[in-house]
């Protein structure tokens, strides 16, 4: 069964003090771009209240994680140029394997990927039932089940599954399943594709023997390096977790049906939520929205939501 | 016109063999050197009736060609498969749209390719029509709900001989020096389980017709591969005639969504090349979206080639009536 979905942004700062913020500041943000003058406004004050929001509402997606006590977390990510390349990059991927290795260093902060070094255990005979049940219900879904990155071999496998291993899931010892999703390279899938992927998804875990968790991982709107790096979609990103709130999900079928600035970059991670959301409403569910932090130093919107799905709590 | 001209046609090694010998040497390798029982018919393949069959053979592939250049596309659109050719198990695609400008692969007719020993005939060309490749892309993945990865650089991680065998071996014959038509070149899983549902793949082939409806240039679609059979797997010399022939019927009268039925449950005899029909259901999906029904050119029971093999081609009847039956 589906018991509970989680939703987390994934960006760098999140996972390190605030000395670090302004060294990824200033790799992120792009030349001729100006920051929104609220920037000046995040004193360190202001951003050392952050980090302890962060680090809250971080310690709120653990517990209830640990309160589901799932036998398996299929883990919603992205790819960032490390697991694939222009040899291939896949819409949809399922990764099958064992185990999956890859570092939650931060190449923003200088970091070797020899540092961190994380290997997320797989569930095999789960995820190749779920892949099974995603083909069967027609979406034509990659999957990977031995570990081969082409895009930066030496960093193995995507931040979106390794920064959270290393923090939000360490020391549990769940298995997972890693899930990929097409985020950033065009022509990526849309909107109304990432909600029906959503819903077939909940129906499968909510039919599986195994409790289930769910986590999206990713957005909410940032650009970094992009024409708008240093600026956050504040309207955007409360209107679409008060779609997650009201289990409104499907208003978000066509988010990414135009071109955007805004939409582009990493919001396009705002995907996975998207997955998330359809999933957990397969059950009911409506989110709870942990936080909100639209931290300009940070370059994110970054927003900490879960579906509590247990029996009576939708 | 637009999707104006289909072909489904076999791809088994078998078909480019010309010699009793190499038809042999082909079937102990994948049957009888495996220790596999043989069905009786296997042992009828010989002499004349085995040069009958390899002068069909011919003749089939001289009749697609003939059918391909009378059309003479503007752009060909090849859907094919992978057996662990391209593709490793990191990364294995329902379906892929290959965005290289250029691309090649090994001709077939010349044996086992070993490591280091050079082939004897030269590769098979393709060049891409990267433009309308990526259009392509974009409208399936963006309005049509497939989930169709990319690649802009073919990278062997499987057996190293460039393209799949999907791929070259209608190619070799079809495309010449004469003839280099731009190409589209769809990887389509129809090997590794698990698989796409055979209505996935004939509404890949609407959604394609439905697309292009408006382009103004020829284009060619070809499903490359089946009919049923199992190389080097348990059933490998066993024809599925039964099979093969109700497919082709299904075809030849336009009825091709009844072919859904395939791969629509677990069997041993659905498994392997068998999947291969897939690529056939596809374009059978985009011809009958332009209003055409199959020519089956020959069905040839070739068990040592391990394979029934198909030969078939759809011709929409003219641009006006086409058009309509897209609407």
């Amino acid at each position: 069964m589906l018991k509970l979905a989680l939703a987390t942004s994934n960006a760098p700062a999140v996972y390190r003090p605030r000395a670090d913020w302004q060294k990824i500041y200033d790799v992120q943000k792009s030349p001729g771009v100006p920051p929104p003058n609220e920037l000046a406004d995040e004193t360190d004050a202001v951003v050392d209240g952050y980090i302890a929001r962060i680090q809250a509402a971080q310690k709120t997606l653990r517990e209830k994680l640990v309160a589901a006590k799932p036998d398996v977390i299929v883990m919603l990510g992205y790819d960032d140029g490390t697991a694939f390349s222009g040899i291939q990059i896949p819409q949809l991927c399922t990764f099958t394997g064992e185990e999956l290795k890859g570092s939650a260093s931060i190449a923003e902060l200088g970091e070797s990927p020899q540092d961190n070094q994380v290997t997320l255990r797989g569930d095999p005979e789960f995820a190749w039932e779920m892949h099974q049940g995603l083909v069967d219900a027609s979406f034509d879904v990659n999957y990977m089940s031995i570990q081969h990155p082409v895009g930066r071999e030496d960093w193995g496998t995507s931040s979106a599954f390794t920064r959270p291993a290393a923090s939000l899931l360490k020391g549990l010892d769940i298995p997972v399943v890693p899930f990929f999703i097409n985020c950033m390279v065009e022509p990526t899938p849309p909107g109304h594709r990432l909600y029906a992927l959503g819903a077939a998804l909940g129906k499968i875990l909510q039919d599986s023997d195994k409790t289930v968790a769910l986590l999206a991982v990713g957005g909410l709107s940032h650009d970094p390096n992009g024409p708008r790096a240093g600026w956050i979609d504040n309207r955007l990103d409360t209107w679409v977790l008060d779609r997650f709130r009201k289990g409104d999900t499907q208003r978000l079928k066509t988010l990414f049906d135009l071109d955007s600035d805004t939409l582009n970059g990493g919001t396009g991670q705002v995907r996975t939520w998207i997955a998330a959301g359809a999933a957990a409403e397969t059950q009911g569910g409506r989110a709870t929205i942990v936080d909100y932090i639209p931290a300009l130093r940070a370059m994110t919107g970054l927003g900490f939501a879960y579906w509590d799905l247990a029996r009576g709590a939708a | 016109m637009p999707v104006g001209l289909g072909i489904g046609v076999s791809h088994a090694p078998g078909m480019y063999m010309k010699t009793e010998e190499e038809w042999n040497n082909l079937w102990d390798r994948l049957s009888l050197s495996r220790g596999i029982p043989q069905p009786d018919y296997a042992a009828r393949e010989t002499g004349d009736q085995l040069k009958a069959m390899i002068a069909r053979i011919q003749a089939g592939h001289d009749a697609l060609k003939k059918a391909f250049d009378d059309y003479d596309p503007e752009i060909f659109i090849i859907i094919g498969g992978d057996q662990t050719e391209v593709f490793d198990r990191s990364n294995v695609p329902q379906m892929m749209m290959f965005l290289g400008d250029k691309a090649e692969g090994r001709r077939p007719g010349q044996g086992v390719r070993r490591e280091g020993v050079p082939d004897k005939l030269p590769t098979v060309k393709f060049d891409v029509d990267v433009e309308f490749s990526k259009w392509l892309l974009t409208k399936l993945v963006k309005q049509k709900g497939f989930d169709v990865a990319f690649s802009t650089e073919l990278r062997n991680f499987g057996r190293g001989h460039g393209l799949p065998h999907a791929f070259n071996n209608p190619a070799s014959y079809l495309l010449d020096d004469n003839h280099r038509v731009p190409t589209v070149l769809f990887y389509q899983n129809t090997y590794d389980p698990p698989s796409l549902s055979a209505k996935r793949c004939y509404e890949l082939g609407v959604a394609i017709a439905e697309l292009c409806k408006n382009d103004p240039r020829r284009i060619a679609i070809l499903g490359s591969g089946g009919l049923a059979h199992d190389p080097g797997g348990k059933r490998s010399g066993w024809l599925d005639q039964p099979l093969d022939k109700w497919f082709l019927e299904q075809i030849a009268q336009g009825n091709g969504r009844a072919t859904e039925a395939l791969f629509s449950f677990d069997s041993d005899t659905m498994v392997s090349g068998t999947g291969e029909i897939r690529a056939w259901i596809t374009v059978a999906g985009a011809m009958e979206t332009m209003g055409a029904k199959a020519n089956v050119v020959d069905y040839v029971e070739a068990a040592k080639t391990v394979t029934g093999l198909g030969f078939a081609y759809w011709r929409a009847a003219d641009d006006q009536k086409a058009l309509l039956a897209a609407e």
